[in-house]
């Protein structure tokens, strides 16, 4: 296996933000030296890159989906706090587990045209609005980024509601 | 044919897919995969072809969930490329189909899993009487055949004897059959196919074949057929458990007899269990007062 990142995030030059590799299922950061795709402290998530200003920290709920906006992965974190299951949700389209907060002004174009923003080439981080798909009056900001391999949009819930 | 599989000890299948071997534990409880055979002192057998799989598909993986998916998708694969075969009329790719097929799995998974599958959407979309049944039932009693050939000889002292009331067309529920005789053979026990509609000589015949388990399969045979023939089986055998395959409880000429589960590879699997769990106390039996009195006070009985 190659020690070669596989993926990387180039922000704007005045801004540059270290990648970093984290557990898309526990969030778990492993060693530097530790080069293994699937993740050795859960065993039930693969190691992921990410700009560590969009990797979750500590316990933040993520999703990855990838360029049909489906879903691709679940964290567990997310798996809780939305009441769902990776296995469920894997394949379906992500409004069906998170839709944009419209009265946050946020509507169905804006949440992909977030998405698509930050995972092309050089782009920063973008952030929205969105609320658990059938469910009104609970929202979370949600930071967007790129991640991989292989590339992806990843989306990560600030703890805070907004 | 290629009939050897390539099978990985769980070390190595851990280190092929670089995980340990608690994670791979741990997949196959969360995931049910990979799913590995368990050798006779339980220990984990995994066929190369699913830990292949499921090593590229962890390449393009953004979680285990999706690449288990991935990898079971191209396994299915194999499925659709038979059945695709089959209803094209081309055997050299039929054959080639079930290469692929074992090169993932051992023998019974590929019958359980890619056979049989292709043989029941060809029955449901064509019907058991069109031409393209009738080719691809030919085609894999005939590969059945070729596998049955390669099988060893019986290692285990159990002998079971399966009275098949079929009735001889090349049906779903004749293929059935014939694969829990292959699942059965392979699983080392002695096989002895009869059919219900003749009893001549059946007698020395299970006097030699000394059976411990009695499988009644099949439900063309009439209920009368099947109550003569079991009933001179059990006056030459003596009292053993009967089981039943494909054939309906109700229609049963004998005291009581386990139903099997419909599939072979489940059927097969209840068979050596109530054989290895002492089946001649737990399993229904026939009773001697049954056998003097003849199938008819046997039917009496089961019609009341
Ligand atoms: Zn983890």
């Amino acid at each position: 296996m190659s020690a070669r990142p596989l993926l990387r995030v180039l922000p704007s030059p005045h801004d540059r933000v270290p990648d970093v590799r984290f557990c898309g299922y526990c969030g778990a950061r492993p060693e530097a030296d530790d080069d293994r795709r699937v993740c050795g402290s859960c065993d039930m998530g693969m190691v992921l890159t990410a700009s560590a200003a969009v990797a979750p920290q500590s316990g933040q709920p993520s999703i990855v989906i990838d360029d049909r906006l489906t879903v691709c992965a679940v964290s567990r974190a997310a798996e809780e706090l939305l009441g769902i299951s990776e296995d469920e949700v894997l394949n379906r389209r992500l409004v069906d587990v998170l839709a944009p907060a419209q009265a946050e002004g946020v509507g169905l174009d804006s949440l992909v045209s977030a998405v698509v923003t930050a995972v092309s080439p050089d782009s920063a981080p973008q952030r929205a609005v969105v609320r658990p798909a059938g469910e009104w009056g609970i929202r979370y900001a949600v930071r967007i980024g790129v991640c991989g391999p292989p590339r992806a949009a990843l989306l990560v819930l600030d703890d805070d509601q907004v | 044919m290629q009939q050897r599989v390539r099978t990985l000890k769980t070390s190595e299948a851990a280190q092929l897919l670089n995980v340990s071997p608690n994670t791979l534990r741990a997949w196959e409880r969360r995931f049910g995969y990979p799913k590995p055979a368990r050798t006779a002192g339980q220990h984990r057998m995994y066929t190369h072809g699913e830990v292949a799989a499921l090593r590229d598909a962890l390449q393009e993986g953004l979680s285990i969930s999706s690449a288990i998916s991935r990898a079971q998708e191209s396994l299915r694969a194999d499925t659709q490329m038979l059945t695709g075969a089959l209803s094209a009329y081309e055997l050299p790719r039929a054959d080639a189909a079930m290469v692929a097929a074992l090169s993932l799995r051992n023998v019974d998974r590929a019958v359980d899993e890619v056979l049989l599958p292709s043989l029941v959407e060809l029955a449901a979309k064509h019907g058991e009487d069109s031409a393209p049944w009738s080719f691809a039932a030919q085609w894999a009693e005939d590969w059945l055949k070729r596998v049955q050939r390669m099988t060893p000889p019986a290692t285990r002292r159990m002998g079971i004897v399966i009275g098949d009331a079929t009735g001889g067309a090349l049906d779903l529920q004749d293929l059935n059959v014939r694969i829990l005789e292959l699942f059965l053979a392979r699983a080392g026990a002695r096989v002895l196919t009869l059919p219900v509609s003749g009893v001549a000589g059946l007698g020395e015949a299970l006097n030699a074949f000394r059976p411990d388990l009695v499988v009644l399969a099949g439900s063309v045979d009439s209920d009368e057929d099947v109550a003569r023939w079991a009933y001179r089986a059990r006056i030459s055998a003596g009292s053993l458990p009967v089981t039943l395959f494909h054939r309906s409880t109700l229609r049963v000429p004998t005291t009581g007899a386990y139903p099997l589960s419909s599939s072979p590879s489940t059927a097969h699997h209840e068979i050596l269990a109530l054989i290895d769990g002492g089946a001649r106390t737990e399993a229904p039996t026939m009773s001697p007062a049954d056998v003097s009195a003849g199938p008819e006070r046997v039917q009496k009985r089961n019609a009341s």
